[in-house]
């Protein structure tokens, strides 16, 4: 590794780290799909048995599963959290979904009420989030933390998000680019501080090749159904026995192409997750030692494809090898490339939060696959 | 002996160490120096797997044993029984069939038991607008306006209120010209009865009607559509919390078990509703066979003319319904009302 590529990482203020010969650290994983299914599996289940209050300890089981078997220059990461404060984040969450329910049946202006002041809470919850994943997580005995400002969090994650429906969509991927850069260049490692140079135009790009995936997908998916349907149609008009035969027949063809469909989208979506992520971790640095994500379309496209097949084709037992999958996955093609080692980091002191804010976001789907 | 790695929770620096340990004491030697601590006062964090085992010591230094097995011979450490349980193929498989039965149980009973709970907290002004919308729905797709004369028309409400003694402000009966959908009578949410001239015509004699209509009674009183439509939300509501995990492809998933869950449910409430017709014919002293004889017609008409596919007919089949109500009536002719 030469000079020049550590110039390029940090171009504004040369890291004296640079100076030092640079060691390529991968993240290793070393979880088991059959190990992590009988954790998940027996968990499940005693969530169930106790009315989902053990559900609180599962999650932080599971947590420190993945963070407990992610491996970087020999030592692993482990969570801290507390299956108290997610319980208590859990018990918030229902009661909030509860009179969301009642209210939408009963009062739906009220639960529009409720909607809006969820809406307006969103920013803080995943600030809350934020600030318990990552003040809970330490690697080498040393936490991470989340120092984004709560002020921060309004501006990216409400008040930029809102220039999306002014620009009729088109400010989509700007909005999402901030966002990722927001929550990325404010987490800390000890006193060392993580960024990502991700540009705009990288989002863009991203974001026009799903679309025109899936808009050649449509087109293509559209002319097969007119013509299918032009055909039985026709064979009805024309008085053919067979057209009325067909129309169960047409039924479940339009169901199969419906779940195609579905199938087809999801995958863009999460190709294009992954895509994204590469991008975000090839431009992120840690103090001066740079990332490096070697995740391709195609190997993404091929990964996705089997996790879906495989949850399909067990009812979604294959949940435990998906996510042990996608761990190995991201893992294995991210690699650290420090220089000097990973000396020179030194612990800060932090204080964890507490648990609702995480709860909530997992509830109201806002995943970030740090 | 045993091999660790000692972080002392101010630098980013993996030290390898030795440890060794009395009864009482554990001895770390790292580099020249040994440093030694009770066992008593370190904390040994709950395995997860094979999970490294960390040892948080007293002074905020941390070890990281490698191989868990070798730690918790070390340290005595016995498996914790959420440790056990994860072990074991037999307690995976266990844990299957509970989350399966749990499942099955929660959908069987659960959903029904807490839709009808929560069914009572539906107001009623929601659902007269819920029947309002889906007549008004009815009646641009379906409908056309009836051509029964007004005094018929309101022979045969005067009939189903005197009767069937049913409450003041139990139902309201209107008449259309069923189209493509035939001999038929609807309850709609909020009390409103629908039947078709069609059916009118079927009949062979006023008593027929009601007891078509003792049968739909039955459904508004039981509240079902109410009932079914929570149900049916209910259904989509918990797969949304028990696949919350899932993620996007869960909310994939959601709708269309709801649908077909449909089904099942309709059949309980057309038995609770034949239960109800049943008990109100026979308090208004019509022949429960009349309900027989006319269902009979609606079906043989239905199969001759129509062909929806079986999938989408919710009814239980006629001969298992209408034995409760005795085989058909004696052929010697009725009064007419």
């Amino acid at each position: 590794m030469n000079e020049a590529e550590q110039q390029m990482a940090v171009p504004d203020q040369p890291d004296p780290v640079a100076q030092l010969p640079v060691h390529r650290l991968d993240f290793h994983f070393h979880g088991q799909g059959g190990e992590y299914f009988r954790i998940w599996i027996v968990n499940l289940a005693l969530s169930i048995i106790t009315l989902s209050i053990y559900s609180a300890w599962a999650k932080v089981r599971a947590l420190r599963y993945f963070y407990g078997n992610t491996e970087l220059a020999g030592s692993r990461f482990d969570f801290h959290g507390r299956p108290t404060a997610i319980l208590i984040g859990r018990l918030v969450m229902l009661t909030f979904v509860v009179a969301y329910v009642a209210l939408s049946n009963v009062a739906p202006l009220a639960a529009l009420g409720l909607m809006l002041v969820l809406v307006l809470a969103s920013p803080w919850l995943v600030w809350r989030s934020m600030k318990f994943r990552l003040g809970n997580t330490s690697y080498r005995n040393i936490r991470l933390g989340f120092t984004g400002s709560l002020g921060g969090a309004y501006k990216y994650l409400l008040l930029t998000p809102l220039l999306t429906i002014v620009s009729f969509g088109l400010a989509f991927p700007f909005v999402q680019q901030r966002m990722a850069r927001y929550l990325i260049s404010n987490v800390r490692y000890g006193d060392a501080r993580l960024s990502t140079q991700v540009s705009v135009g990288e989002f863009y790009i991203v974001y026009l090749a799903m679309l025109g995936v899936l808009m050649g997908g449509g087109m293509v998916t559209g002319i097969v159904v007119a013509l299918g349907g032009a055909a039985v149609v026709a064979s009805i008009h024309t008085g053919l026995p067979a057209g009325r035969e067909l129309l169960p027949a047409l039924f479940v063809a339009g169901a199969i192409v419906y779940l195609l469909v579905l199938a087809a989208y999801f995958l863009v979506a999460r190709v294009g997750m992954s895509m994204l992520q590469q991008m975000i971790w090839n431009k992120a640095d840690l103090a001066g030692h740079r990332f490096e994500s070697r995740i391709r379309v195609w190997p993404a496209v091929r990964f996705h494809l089997v996790n879906i097949g495989l949850l399909i084709a067990t009812l979604g037992l294959a949940w435990a090898w998906v996510k042990v999958r996608g761990a190995r996955f991201r893992l294995e093609n991210l690699s650290l490339h420090a220089s000097g080692g990973l000396t020179g980091i030194s612990a800060v002191a932090a204080a964890p939060g507490g648990a609702v804010g995480e709860e909530m976001a997992e509830m109201f789907d806002f995943d970030f696959a740090l | 002996m045993l091999g660790a790695l000692y972080y002392d929770g101010l630098h980013a620096d993996a030290q390898p160490v030795e440890l060794t340990r009395t009864d009482a004491l554990l001895q770390m030697r790292i580099g020249d120096e040994t440093r030694s601590w009770p066992l008593a006062s370190l904390v040994i964090r709950p395995a997860v797997g094979m999970i490294p085992c960390r040892v948080e010591l007293p002074d905020g230094g941390l070890l990281e044993i490698a191989d868990v097995e070798q730690a918790r011979a070390f340290f005595h450490q016995p498996r914790s029984w959420v440790e056990r349980l994860e072990a074991h193929w037999r307690f995976a498989l266990l844990s299957v069939l509970t989350t399966v039965a749990a499942l099955a149980a929660a959908y069987v009973w659960g959903l029904p038991w807490a839709a009808d709970r929560a069914s009572v907290l539906v107001p009623q002004a929601w659902e007269q607008k819920l029947g309002s919308e889906t007549l008004s729905a009815l009646d641009e797709h379906w409908f056309t306006a009836s051509s029964l004369p007004a005094a018929r028309q309101q022979a045969l409400r005067d009939q189903f209120a005197r009767r069937l003694a049913l409450p003041a402000n139990c139902c309201q009966l209107l008449f259309r010209r069923g189209g493509a959908i035939g001999a038929n009578a609807l309850a709609l949410p909020g009390g409103t009865l629908l039947v078709t001239d069609e059916l009118v015509a079927l009949a062979r004699d006023d008593e027929e009607i009601l007891a078509v209509l003792a049968h739909e009674t039955g459904h508004i009183q039981g509240r079902h559509s109410v009932r079914m439509l929570l149900r049916a939300s209910g259904v989509g509501v918990s797969i949304a919390l028990l696949t919350g995990d899932v993620g996007t492809l869960g909310s994939v998933l959601t709708s269309a078990p709801a649908m077909l869950m449909q089904l099942s449910y309709s059949r309980e409430f057309e038995e609770e509703a034949d239960a109800a017709a049943l008990r109100s014919l026979v308090a208004a002293g019509i022949a429960p066979c009349r309900f027989s004889d006319i269902l009979n017609r609606m079906t043989a008409k239905k199969s001759a003319t129509q062909s929806i596919p079986r999938w989408l007919t919710t009814h239980p089949d006629t001969a298992r319904r209408t034995k409760a109500f005795g085989a058909a009536c004696p052929a010697a002719p009725m009064v007419k009302l």
